[in-house]
């Protein structure tokens, strides 16, 4: 899942940023609120976190302009003020859903979660593809009886695949949802993460669940009949 | 509010009472000059008619009886005149009589020749009597009997008298109700004062009674409009201050529950969660910070100035000076003071204060000017103002924010104000306790080159 999140608040921004990566985000800052349409643009983002005080421009003004581009992403307002007419001008610029500051990490990551939930598949905290489940509270995965951890890479990895279950997905699109934009190394990174995934996931079973398809990229799939 | 208590009221029942007691007066000077000159008028008579016949009555004697004879034109004057006369020979027999005489009685005590006295005819006729003696030469040729009916005087009175007890009262009736119209005319504004202020309340001061008249009502209504401008501004000043401080007091506090939330959400190394406390201590003196400046700027501005006492300016800015040499010096930049010397600098104020207001000032000068710059201070004294000019280099500020600049929580850059952990609050207390000193403290700004505060002071300002 990749973030981006709208504060202009430095220390804030730092603190949430960091949240969000223990919790195997991708994140990227922006505080100005007139740029925001740029890295909307420049990347598919999965949620946005908008602050409504903003310098540039203000967050319901951005939400307004980001949705009138047609984005669907889930927006969450993140706003200092509690005030009645600030909530609701905010959900009617477009936002799904907001949150009161000051807020702890764990509210904020759980709302993340219902948020990404309302837009799949899945009503639950959990991801299924076959016999294989992704749990995106624990950031676990089981596979039948056995259960293995994943690393925040890899539970992005896996996350991402298990979003569009049967559908191939560039190594430019996993890029895009994966990482955020300090990344550089390249998309053979992709298939280091990919041969760990395989190692934990289809490792002693008959019917491999990742698959690559060459020159396309890779998808997640209780059929196997590309490979 | 009881009738009596209404201003109009008492305002006409004065007025009525004023003008009753006008016009008693008035009557009763009236009914006596009436009387004075009917008097007159009424003794002329008779010492006229007297007189006339005096000279007219002809005393033929006839067999040693005098008769006394009238000219016929005279007796028509007189009787025209409405005056009876009885002639008495010297015997004190009624020898002749003019007009109504003849079917009156001869009054039974008469006054002594030459005076006048009142009785009553019969009939109830009051008159006026008057006697004279017929002389010829030092003869005596009997007396005339003189009288004039006072009727139609006294009647006349009485007629004056009822048309003033029915005036009176009307007048005072029509003037009651003119003036009620009036005071009503000029007091109704008064009831529109009222009708607006009554609703206004704190939550609502733009209410104004704007009435535009130039009388003192108007005068009244216009100051009532000054007071609730000034009012409205202090409430709204005061309202702006709550949302500036408590967004101010959010964003730490926000933090410190974003960082503990954090620092719990997983086991952590003891190094990362120190960093994490460290941080959040950080933010704690931040909210110390603008609570202590807060207080400071709220005993300014409650109770004025405590220790008064004789400062040497000259000695406070360098004292001032001194505690940011070494900073100045760490940052490159060139801090100096220019005064002049064996002038007295000394006014009345409190060290304390007086410090703050400088040190404020040469911090701000010293965060506000790049390496290799300069902060200068420069003391004049003219006449009975002493005034310190505290001068940076720099990019300066631009024009916009130099009337903004005292005010609470302005920060003319607020990204950077932020980030070097101002509030905005440093030259709000330096401008109240300027203020406290009845000085004045003033920015300009030449955008690129510097920039300059002077504070001027008076030398005894605060006494």
């Amino acid at each position: 899942m990749r973030v981006l999140i709208v504060e202009d608040e430095t220390r804030m921004a730092a603190l949430i940023r960091q949240g969000l990566e223990e919790e195997a985000y991708a994140v990227d800052v922006v505080a100005d609120g007139s740029e925001v349409m740029d890295w909307v643009r420049s990347a598919h983002y999965d949620l946005i976190m908008l602050d409504i005080m903003l310098p540039g421009m203000d967050g319901i003004e951005v939400c307004r302009q980001i949705r009138a581009h047609g984005y669907i992403m889930p927006i969450l307002m993140l706003t200092a003020r509690d005030t009645l007419t600030d909530k609701v001008k905010g959900l009617d610029s477009g936002a799904d859903d907001y949150l009161v500051k000051p807020f702890a990490i764990e509210e904020l990551t759980a709302r993340l979660r219902a948020l990404a939930r309302r837009e799949g598949p899945s009503k639950t905290v959990e991801l299924q593809v076959g016999e294989l489940v992704l749990d995106t509270m624990t950031k676990r995965a089981r596979r039948g009886a056995a259960e293995f951890d994943l690393t925040g890479k890899e539970y992005m990895l896996l996350e991402t695949l298990m979003r569009h279950p049967g559908q191939v997905l560039s190594r430019d699109q996993i890029i895009e949802h994966v990482w955020n934009m300090d990344f550089e190394s390249g998309s053979k990174l992709i298939e280091v993460y990919i041969h760990a995934l395989r190692k934990k996931i289809d490792e002693g079973h008959d019917r491999k669940l990742i698959q690559t398809l060459r020159g396309l990229g890779y998808r997640i799939s209780v059929d196997e009949s590309a490979e | 509010m009881k009738v009596l208590n209404k201003l109009r009221v008492q305002l006409v029942l004065w007025t009525v009472t004023l003008e009753a007691i006008l016009l008693l007066v008035f009557a009763l000077i009236l009914i006596f000059a009436l009387q004075n000159s009917q008097n007159q008028q009424i003794n002329e008579t008779l010492r006229l008619s007297a007189a006339q016949m005096n000279a007219v009555v002809d005393v033929a004697a006839d067999n040693g009886v005098s008769r006394y004879v009238i000219p016929a034109e005279d007796t028509a004057v007189l009787r025209g005149r409405g005056v009876l006369v009885w002639i008495l020979n010297p015997d004190g027999m009624i020898a002749a009589t003019v007009g109504e005489a003849n079917n009156t009685p001869l009054p039974v005590s008469l006054p002594p020749p030459g005076e006048i006295m009142d009785i009553i005819l019969p009939h109830d006729e009051p008159a006026r009597l008057f006697v004279l003696t017929l002389q010829e030469g030092n003869r005596s040729l009997g007396r005339l009997v003189l009288a004039v009916s006072l009727r139609t005087e006294q009647v006349f009175i009485q007629q004056v008298l009822l048309s003033l007890t029915v005036a009176i009262p009307l007048v005072l009736i029509l003037s009651a109700a003119g003036g009620l119209f009036l005071a009503n005319r000029a007091l109704s504004p008064v009831a529109s004062i009222t009708a607006t202020v009554r609703y206004i309340s704190a939550d609502d001061l733009s209410q104004r009674i704007h009435l535009n008249t130039q009388d003192e009502i108007g005068q009244l209504a216009h100051t009532f409009d000054a007071m609730l401008e000034r009012l409205q501004n202090a409430f709204q000043r005061e309202r702006q201050l709550t949302s500036d401080v408590s967004h101010e007091l959010r964003t730490p506090l926000g933090l410190l529950k974003t960082q503990l939330s954090l620092a719990r959400s997983r086991p952590r190394e003891a190094p990362e969660l120190l960093q994490m406390m460290r941080d959040m201590e950080g933010d704690v003196d931040q909210m110390t910070r603008l609570v202590e400046q807060l207080l400071t700027l709220a005993r300014i501005e409650q109770r004025g100035l405590q220790d008064r006492t004789h400062v040497d300016l000259g000695q406070v800015v360098e004292a001032v000076i001194s505690q940011f040499h070494e900073k100045a010096i760490t940052r490159g930049i060139d801090l100096t003071l220019e005064r002049p010397k064996q002038i007295d600098l000394t006014i009345r104020g409190e060290i304390e204060s007086l410090f703050q207001v400088f040190a404020n000032l040469v911090e701000n000068a010293i965060k506000y000017t790049q390496p290799d710059g300069f902060v200068s201070l420069q003391i004049v004294r003219h006449w009975d103002e002493i005034s310190v000019a505290v001068i940076n280099s720099g990019e300066g500020i631009a024009p916009e924010h130099l009337p903004h600049l005292f005010e609470r929580f302005y920060r003319a850059d607020s990204a950077r104000a932020r980030q070097t952990g101002g509030f905005g609050l440093g030259l709000a207390i330096a401008s109240a306790i300027v203020q406290s000193h009845h000085g004045s403290i003033t920015a300009a700004s030449q955008p690129g080159y510097k920039t300059t505060f002077t504070v001027t002071l008076p030398v005894n300002g605060a006494s």
